[in-house]
């Protein structure tokens, strides 16, 4: 379980409260009185009962001293877990549009600013001399993406843990990595937005299949000293066990038997679960530019948002329609 | 075999998708969609909830604070100590091997708990004697809540995660086949030196069980021979001690003579944890007084002609009417009361033959003739004099049960009996009245239903009759002398003078100094008790040889000679010297 201050403790609660629509009163800047609902097993009640609980709920040991009977939840308190527990019922799937407000003149200097930083240069020699762009009149549609958030467990004889969440842009199919952190202060709002919407490329199948392979991508990408150091005990255990069976000459199976028992444990694996999935819709700027030759064209996309400049060439597609 | 130690294997990372693209799919056309709040939220608690690494917190302890407050649970320091180190240094694969009385249930609980918390564990199995089945049990429920349930079925191994069964029942064929089949994350075996003998069942059991981790649960990891040491290390973690050949050639300089002890030491240390009552691990005080009594004339009777006909038939040997295992349980029931030997003599007059069956008729018409035992009267004074405390009276005999029960009942003294007949059920709502109802002050247990049980609520224990071993008189006391015992403890031994109880006490007591040592010094004399059985019959050899009293005294003299000397032997085996 990760470390995590009084505070932070205090402000998941409350969010969690007000997620799951619990009503709860703060007293000062120590106690929380929370009204929450607890299912009363089965095995007392068939079906489960639902009763109304009061938490008085404490932060820190020393808050508890002054509010005798209040309950102290830390990480990995039973109250916390408790949370924690209850959360998996929820947030599984989501249905999301995220809006902007940026005048004209901002998005062009957020756009020139990142093109100054030279990340982008190369992809812009790409496509020959830019052409004067009109910045004063973008076009706007919505981009879609699948936001998947994994958790990876690398285990061994031990184990550690970490969250992945990645973005795959569904026109393009490139994946961005951290993705939920860059939305963290954008505005959602429920539901597929109204006006012009770029058209996927990649069935959910496909999807699927492009969030695996870069989740393989980013595990084995992982510094491998996790595997040598369970390779380093696999081999004393081995060895350990080999001096019993052969010096007394026992049984080969029985030896066997164990050493496979050994391996399983020690073995790296990556175990990947997917915690939730959401379909959103990110807003994209274009600016159309009208080339020397006199086709209308796209010079560049930009994702305010994820603050990502993207080039004609770099895309799939760019046509228009429902989303599959 | 040699080829297995390459360790060429395959060791890159294998990916394993745990979630169905096709069943996401399916969900996600279900439409049921939640708010980003919501969404934000779970990725949140799925990141509080990750594991990044050990460290020297435990979980177990932020986790079940607000619980432990609740049932009044104060883990000791030597427990954290002990949990820390299994779970860090040993990897999970440990004996631990505390003394009596100083909770290994509670570490070994603490540590399932923790490895549940750091989500390294999911699959539990506790192996223990059928007798502490339940009160693993309710242990586990009341200081962990963990809710394990009690195997009966085949099919109850592979259901539930966690799991407690009997030794016998998981080595039945029918549920070993399953057993075998499964991976275990977690073993438990509870009083494991059952486990010494690799040509047992028990031993097979567990050695060919799959298992991650492996904790192995027992005060006397040591008792008669080395070899079953390499026995029990060798189950838990094949090869730490090498082979036995090599162990033998280099740590045993006879079956009971350990070489190179430091080196010994040093490999013990690295499996095995052995907390000892110390400066830091406290119990209160305990007292033990020795209640002198003189029987009515009648009683001391019946004592002197059966432990002729005890005597006599004893020294018949093989030509002798009874067995010797019987006339040992009769010269212990007379100790008793006159009830309990009744009960074998009228079984005897149904087994012996004309020649006998006169002789032992007469004894039995002569116990009859007795309707009250003298050790009673002494029960009920002490029950008088210390109050309102509640009181647990010990004897070896169903039949001095009852008449205890009966007598008190008689006086108006509700009682409870607690014995081995009774159902795992029973016994709990035994224990749970004796705890909680006021009006119940006095549980009489026999020894076979006490075995294991915690009783620590209550402080004073009187032992109407006394065991010929003592470290079942110790088992005894540690019934309430053990932690999470408050106050101080008040031991009653009553002894019937001029009986054979009298000069065992006196042995036991003067030469031995057996209440005076503490339960590591104890282990000293566990080499000479080692088998219970033969100590008995070594104090039964020396009743029948004697002619009168003062032959009895000389020869038990003889008999404390040789445990004293056993005592001071440098090279006897001692568990604690080794660790």
């Amino acid at each position: 379980m990760q470390k995590l201050s009084p505070e932070e403790v205090r402000e998941f609660i409350i969010e969690t409260l007000q997620v799951s629509g619990a009503s709860y009163r703060e007293v000062g800047q120590d106690l929380l009185l929370a009204e929450v609902t607890v299912e009363i097993p089965p095995q007392f009640f068939n079906p489960a009962r639902l009763e109304k609980h009061t938490l008085n709920l404490v932060f820190t040991p020393e808050a508890g001293a002054a509010y005798p009977g209040s309950e102290l939840v830390v990480p990995g308190s039973y109250r916390l877990s408790w949370f924690l527990e209850g959360l998996r019922k929820r947030g599984n799937f989501t249905l999301q549009h995220f809006l902007w407000r940026r005048r004209p003149e901002e998005l062009q200097a957020e756009i020139e600013e990142l093109q100054t930083k030279g990340a982008p240069k190369k992809e812009r020699t790409a496509v020959g001399p830019t052409p004067k762009i009109d910045w004063s009149a973008p076009e706007v549609r919505m981009r879609p993406y699948l936001l998947a958030n994994f958790t990876l467990s690398y285990r061994t004889d031990e184990l550690w843990e970490e969250l992945l969440s990645l973005g795959l842009d569904m026109v393009s199919g490139e994946i961005t990595p951290k993705f939920l952190p860059l939305l963290s202060a954008a505005e959602a709002v429920a539901g597929i937005p109204a006006g012009e919407i770029q058209t996927p490329q990649y069935s959910m199948e496909e999807a699927f299949t492009l969030f695996q392979e870069a989740v393989q991508r980013w595990a084995l990408s992982k510094e491998g000293r996790w595997i040598e150091e369970a390779r380093q005990r696999y081999e004393e255990e081995l060895y350990c066990l080999y001096q019993y069976y052969h010096d007394d000459r026992r049984e080969k199976v029985d030896f066997e038997h164990r050493a496979r028992e050994l391996y399983d444990q020690f073995r790296p694996r990556v175990l990947v679960q997917l915690v939730n999935l959401g379909l959103i819709y990110l807003p994209e700027v274009s600016y159309p530019v009208v080339t020397p030759t006199g086709r209308k064209q796209v010079a560049l996309y930009y994702l305010p948002l994820l603050k990502k400049i993207i080039y004609p060439s770099s895309t799939r597609g760019t046509g228009s329609k429902s989303p599959k | 075999m040699k080829a297995f130690l390459s360790t060429d294997r395959e060791f890159s990372p294998q990916i394993e998708f745990l979630s169905n693209p096709v069943e996401i799919i399916n969900q996600l056309n279900r439409q049921e969609w939640d708010s980003w709040e919501a969404f934000r939220l779970r990725a949140r608690a799925a990141e509080l909830e990750l594991f990044t690494g050990f460290d020297d917190q435990l979980l177990v302890y932020t986790h079940l604070r607000e619980h432990w407050r609740q049932v009044g649970l104060i883990p000791y320091a030597h427990q954290e100590a002990t949990v820390k180190r299994v779970i860090g240094e040993l990897r999970g694969r440990a004996i631990l091997a505390d003394e009596v009385g100083l909770g290994k249930t509670i570490e070994a609980g603490m540590i399932i708990k923790e490895y549940i918390l750091r989500g390294l564990v999911k699959k539990v199995l506790i192996l223990t004697p059928a007798s502490l089945c339940r009160q693993w049990a309710a242990e586990l429920s009341q200081k962990f809540t963990l809710y394990p349930v009690l195997a009966k079925g085949t099919f109850d191994w592979e259901r539930y995660d966690l799991v407690i069964s009997p030794l016998e029942l998981a080595k039945q064929v029918k549920h070993r086949r399953v057993i075998e089949n499964l991976y275990y994350d977690l073993l438990v075996v509870d009083e494991a030196h059952k486990l010494k003998n690799p040509a047992t069942k028990n031993w097979q059991l567990v050695s060919s069980i799959r298992k991650k981790f492996f904790l192995l649960l027992t005060a006397t990891p040591l008792q008669n021979d080395l070899k079953e040491l390499f026995n029990l290390i060798s189950l838990l973690r094949p090869g730490q001690l090498g082979s036995y050949r090599n162990f033998r050639r280099n740590y045993m300089a006879d079956k009971r003579t350990a070489k190179n002890p430091e080196e010994l030491r040093s490999l013990l240390g690295r499996v095995m944890i052995r907390n000892r009552r110390g400066p830091q691990v406290n119990l209160p005080p305990r007292k033990v007084a020795t209640m002198p009594l003189t029987p009515s004339p009648e009683e001391m009777e019946l004592y002197r002609r059966i432990t002729e006909f005890v005597r006599h038939e004893y020294r018949r040997g093989e030509k002798a009417a009874v067995n010797p295992l019987t006339l040992l349980t009769l010269q212990r029931e007379v100790c008793s009361s006159s009830f309990a030997a009744a009960h074998t003599l009228y079984k005897l007059t149904q087994k012996s033959g004309e020649k006998e069956a006169a002789q032992i008729l007469a004894l039995m018409e002569l116990s009859a003739k007795l309707k009250e035992n003298t050790k009673m009267n002494l029960v009920e004074e002490i029950l008088r004099q210390i109050g309102e405390e509640k009181v647990i009276i010990f004897t070896e005999f169903l039949a001095t049960q009852q008449y205890i029960l009966a007598r008190l009942k008689r006086n108006g003294l509700p009682a409870l009996t607690f014995d081995g007949r009774m159902s795992a059920s029973k016994k709990d709502f035994t224990i749970g009245r004796f705890r909680r109802d006021p009006a119940q002050r006095v549980l009489i247990c026999t020894e076979s239903g006490g075995e294991g049980i915690n009783l620590q609520f209550c402080r004073t224990m009187i032992n109407y009759d006394l065991p010929w071993n003592p470290m079942r008189l110790e088992q005894r006391i540690g019934r309430i002398h053990r932690l999470g015992q408050t106050r101080e403890v008040f031991v009653y031994n009553l002894v019937t003078q001029g009986t054979i109880e009298e000069h065992l006490l006196k042995l036991l007591i003067e030469k031995v100094r057996l209440f005076e040592l503490v339960i590591g010094d104890l282990q000293k004399i566990i080499n000479y008790f080692g088998k219970e059985k033969s100590f008995e019959s070594k104090v039964m050899g020396a009743l029948v040889a004697a002619e009168n009293d003062a032959e009895l005294t000389q020869n038990l003299e003889v008999l404390g000679d040789q445990i004293l000397k056993e005592m001071e032997n440098p090279s006897a085996l001692n568990i604690d010297e080794l660790l």
